[in-house]
């Protein structure tokens, strides 16, 4: 058993450290970088948040900025000054600091949402790609049904059904992205299930299930990150649309959809307070994009010398008595791209629903 | 030949995902809250007329039994009748369908030429500054929550420059310059992130193609680039391109209900908008069913061209 | 006089990693109704050095320096527009490896043909559709009436290697580039396609540009073979002298490493290490760090061509044949794979 134990390991350790290796990657990659900086931003925004409201009782805000939540009759539509940047909403309450404090709802929706799709979706196609037959068929058709009603509209009924709430948005949108990581995940494992690895484990006799999840599925996680990434904008932005049109976050908690809302209300009269939560979510969204298109690319073997071109090196500094380096060139592939190396190694693109 | 028995085949294929839809829906219908014989007969019936209207709707039977009826209706073509409008759900489906699919058909019409073009000028101008913008750009698009995008469009447009209508809908076959109007705003809010998407899509797959080993043959023997873009590259790239139309079908119908619901446009999402609203389930499940079957037939119908287009799939 | 003359060829790839230097100094010759192997390993930068002679090297890579002259012109001067039109297709061909992705899969067999003719030459559609028949019928391509209109995907492999080889003569082109094209095919569908080879040099009385790393197949098509190691031509001479008598380290150890029917496995000797990459490649002789010879002097500049041949050239780089170097005989037919090199910065990993 402790043979097993140790090539368990030994797997885990390849998937983590190719991982960090083309994370690595990123730093060439200035539209990534930005992407994580935004990121950073909201988190460190959601941190705070989190702190101040349950540590502080929103003290921390309101000694900085203003409490999000005091109304302020007297203070109603006020536009944009030095006073309150962004202005006020029709309880007076200053729009800055609502937009703070929505971070943590929009962030907490993202990463629960995907949170849930990723699991329920990594599961799934695993299992569906790796026992095949009825199992396969069964699942991958129930997938398809899910798949096959528009997201916004399964997930009105959803929140119809058991109420609105911030929690079962993250349900809702969680089992409406779960097609789309399962059919990710069914054609990594498919493509992962004949190696020499998981043949070896297969006649060390190890469970089934410890061969799929410990061996297999690691292994097969990158294309399931990226596709994660990119839909992180995806679920903000139809969690939004929800709590926009009524579905999902109820007040008084602060949240960018609701605040679109209620700004859609008062847009004749106040502008900003539609248009500022609108750039929260449309920066949020940017952000992660920004990251995921970075991430897919410096996972496609295809692209890794996307951004290097001759201009970027100086042909007078051509290297005239060279370093010994042994390494192993393949200059053939050095100009042309190592074509049809994948069948389809699921850029996942397409399968973005609001 | 080939192409037809594909065609057959893959509308086969259906079935069992049509089957799942209708068992998924009426699970639905029946974990929804709310009872629609009190919400139909208001706040104080007489026990006979809910007894009544509850014997001829079948509630008191078992589930199966239920489940069975429901298949047996809709095979002829019935989705159930509106609590609120008290008619047909086939009938509400047929009126409330020309805006969505106005408003829909229109918002391909001005995504896939944009989208095209700027995929294809990326594509040629691969890490030149021409590039970088539009790559900028299809990103910001695909970034964009269309629900805002609509609010700020009503603002510019109609409250503050005061040149289109914010809300309404008329038929372009009734008033084409009244619809026209009227179509801008909700077409130019489906169409913004359609336009990103299936940019972005097209330039990552022309830059693909026009890195193949038969553009790199075609270079070889002199065909001159234009042709190569033209003819060589673009064909093979449509392929993932009309893969990716067809899937957004189901984006745009979800987003239909938001465009509908803000311009106020009588149509398919509007109509599962108030469903929901006003507990119509029936209403909110038949349109949800059509929904899904459009999109269903729209994917069938991608694969065919796919199909078409790609003389590899038939002869497999 | 010879129809091409390639001269300090340099083809750089400017990658995130480095400059590769892909083919870094290669000179040969190819005579009127010649043919040229070039043989390497997989890395050597045979296939850069071909597509370079077309222009269809893109970036990141470029040709840096060097001249090429195809029949008296040179063509690092010419315009891609000229290049275009006046030599690819027409007077130069390319036959890739993989014929399959070579091919578009959207477009018949035919139609692909059809293009390249009507596109280099003057003829109508309904000429190139006729002469494409023609073509595919010689290159021995069964029902080519019918053939012609069917997709690549309904091909063997073998067959998508002769329609290549088919679009290559459309336009009577007087040099032929063959880059591996039976690698990726089975040994007996390869000995085809070499006889189709020696069919259509004396039928077409083209010249020919033979890639490979295949020693066998060199001596099935090729009169004269030039040995490439790591962006170097080490070694260039008639088929017949250079295996009978290799006079350069490298080519006597690839030599060394085929295996023959008469030998065992125990007296193949294969070459100890591994290549170097392009990117920092040894100074001096880029062999040295896996050559048994290997002394001083050559870590301190690339070796020029000797001419060591008799009656035709022989052309070898390698300073064991300059007779102003002094230096201990070496055992030259030695084991080499524990021989460490003489002097060395580091050895290869393996």
């Amino acid at each position: 058993m402790s043979q097993d134990g140790s090539r368990v390991k030994e797997a885990e350790f390849d998937a983590r450290s190719g991982f960090v290796t083309t994370l690595l990657k990123l730093k060439h990659s200035p539209t990534s970088l930005a992407g994580l900086g935004i990121i950073a931003v909201l988190v460190l925004m959601a941190l705070f948040t989190t702190i101040d409201s349950f540590v502080f009782d929103r003290a921390m805000i309101t000694w900085l900025h203003a409490d999000p939540y005091a109304m302020d009759q007297t203070m109603r539509y006020e536009g944009p000054s030095r006073e309150h940047p962004f202005g006020t909403d029709r309880y007076g309450r200053d729009i800055l600091s609502r937009l703070i404090y929505g971070s943590r709802t929009a962030l907490a929706i993202g990463i629960l949402a995907v949170g849930i799709s990723f699991i329920g979706g990594i599961i799934i196609g695993a299992v569906s790609a790796y026992f095949g037959g009825y199992v396969d068929d069964g699942l991958m058709r129930t997938v398809e049904v899910l798949y096959a009603i528009p997201g916004l509209v399964l997930a009105m009924i959803f929140m119809a059904i058991f109420g609105p709430s911030i929690y079962n948005l993250f349900i809702a949108y969680g089992i409406v992205g779960i097609p789309a990581y399962a059919r990710v995940m069914r054609s990594e494992v498919l493509s992962l299930r004949d190696r020499q690895y998981v043949e070896a484990a297969k006649l060390a006799g190890l469970p089934r299930r410890t061969i799929l999840f410990r061996e297999i599925v690691p292994n097969g996680l990158a294309p399931v990150v990226v596709q994660g990434t990119l839909s992180m904008g995806t679920v903000i932005i139809g969690a939004a649309a929800l709590s926009f049109l009524g579905f999902g976050v109820q007040p008084p908690t602060a949240d960018w959809g609701r605040m679109l809302a209620d700004g859609r209300t008062a847009l004749l009269v106040a502008w900003w307070v539609a248009l500022f939560p609108g750039i929260m979510i449309f920066l949020t969204v940017m952000g992660f994009n920004m990251l995921g298109d970075g991430l897919r690319d410096v996972m496609d073997p295809k692209m890794t010398v996307e951004d290097v071109g001759i201009d970027d090196f100086d042909l007078d500094d051509l290297p005239t008595e060279p370093d010994h380096g042994y390494g192993f060139g393949d200059l053939e592939d050095g100009g042309r791209q190592p074509a049809s190396t994948d069948g389809g190694s699921s850029a996942p693109e397409g399968g973005d629903r609001p | 030949m080939g192409l037809f028995r594909y065609t057959l085949r893959r509308f086969a294929q259906l079935v069992p995902v049509l089957f799942g839809i209708v068992t998924l829906t009426f699970i639905m219908m029946h974990a929804l809250p709310g009872d629609p014989v009190r919400l139909y007969l208001g706040t104080e019936p007489g026990q006979e007329l809910a007894d009544d209207l509850i014997e001829s709707h079948g509630f008191d039977r078992p589930l199966y039994e239920q489940y069975f009826e429901h298949l047996w209706r809709l095979v002829q073509g019935d989705l159930g009748q509106s609590f609120v409008y008290n008619r047909p759900v086939t009938d509400l489906i047929w009126e409330r369908m020309e805006p969505t699919l106005v408003v829909m058909g229109l918002s391909y019409v001005v995504a896939l030429p944009v989208a095209i073009g700027l995929g294809i000028y990326g594509a040629a101008r691969h890490n030149e500054a021409g590039d970088h913008v539009s790559r900028f750009a299809g990103l910001a698009g695909i970034s964009t929550p269309n629900f805002w995008l609509a609010l700020m469009l009503i603002y510019v447009m109609t409250y503050h420059l005061g040149l289109l209508p914010a809300s309404g809908y008329t038929s372009p076959f009734v008033n084409p310059v009244e619809s026209a109007m009227l179509l801008v705003m909700p077409v130019l809010t489906l169409a913004t992130a359609q336009t990103a998407l299936l940019m972005r899509m097209t330039r990552s797959s022309m830059i693909e193609e026009l890195r193949s080993e038969h553009v790199e043959t075609a270079r070889a023997y002199g065909i001159p680039e234009r042709k190569i873009m033209v003819r060589h590259s673009f064909r093979n790239a449509l392929l993932p391109l009309i893969t990716i139309v067809g899937l957004q079908l189901s984006t745009l119908l979800g987003g239909s209900v938001i465009v509908e619901e803000i311009f106020a446009i009588p149509g398919l999402g509007r109509l599962f908008f108030d469903s929901i609203i006003d507990q119509d389930y029936s209403v909110a499940v038949g349109v949800t069913l059509f929904f899904s079957t459009l999109f269903l037939i729209g994917v069938v119908l991608t694969d065919i061209a796919y199909a078409y287009i790609d003389p590899r799939i038939k002869y497999d | 006089m010879s129809l091409l003359e390639v001269e300090d060829l340099r083809t750089y790839f400017f990658t995130a990693d480095g400059i590769v230097q892909a083919v870094d100094g290669v000179s040969f010759e190819v005579d009127t109704g010649e043919s040229l192997g070039i043989v390497g390993e997989s890395g050597a930068g045979k296939s850069v050095a071909v597509k370079s002679i077309m222009g269809l090297i893109r970036d990141p890579g470029r040709v840096v320096d060097g001249s090429i002259r195809f029949d008296g012109r040179e063509l690092t001067d010419l315009s891609e527009r000229e290049l275009r039109q006046e030599i690819r297709g027409n007077e130069i061909a390319i036959i890739f490896q993989d014929a399959m992705s070579a091919l578009n899969p959207v477009f018949t067999v035919g139609s692909q043909i059809e293009e390249v003719i009507v596109e280099n030459t003057d003829r109508s559609p309904k000429e190139a559709r006729s002469r494409a028949v023609e073509l595919l019928d010689d290159v021995g391509i069964p029902d080519p009436e019918q053939r012609i209109d069917e997709y690549p995907h309904q091909y063997s492999g073998g067959m998508q290697q002769r329609a290549m080889i088919a679009m290559a003569l459309a336009c009577d082109p007087r040099l032929i580039i063959a880059d591996e094209p039976t690698t990726a095919l089975d040994v007996t569908i390869q000995a085809g396609i070499l006889d189709l080879f020696d069919d259509i040099q004396e039928k077409y009385e083209t010249s020919m540009v033979y890639v490979t790393h295949d020693l066998g197949v060199v001596r099935e098509v090729c009169d004269r073979v030039g040995v490439m190691y790591l962006g170097n031509m080490v070694e260039c001479a008639p088929y017949d002298e250079l295996y009978r008598n290799p006079k350069h380290p490298y080519t006597q150890s690839l030599l060394n490493s085929v295996v023959t029917p008469d030998e065992t496995l125990d007296e193949i000797d294969p070459i100890g290490g591994t290549m170097p990459s392009a990117v920092s490649p040894p100074s001096g002789c880029r062999f040295r760090t896996r050559c048994p010879a290997a002394f001083d002097d050559c870590s301190k500049a690339t070796p020029p061509s000797y001419d060591v041949g008799e009656d035709d050239p022989h052309e070898v780089a390698c300073l064991l044949y300059d007779e102003t170097v002094s230096r201990a005989e070496p055992a030259l037919h030695e084991s080499n794979t524990d021989t460490d090199p003489a002097e060395s910065g580091g050895t290869a990993d393996d």
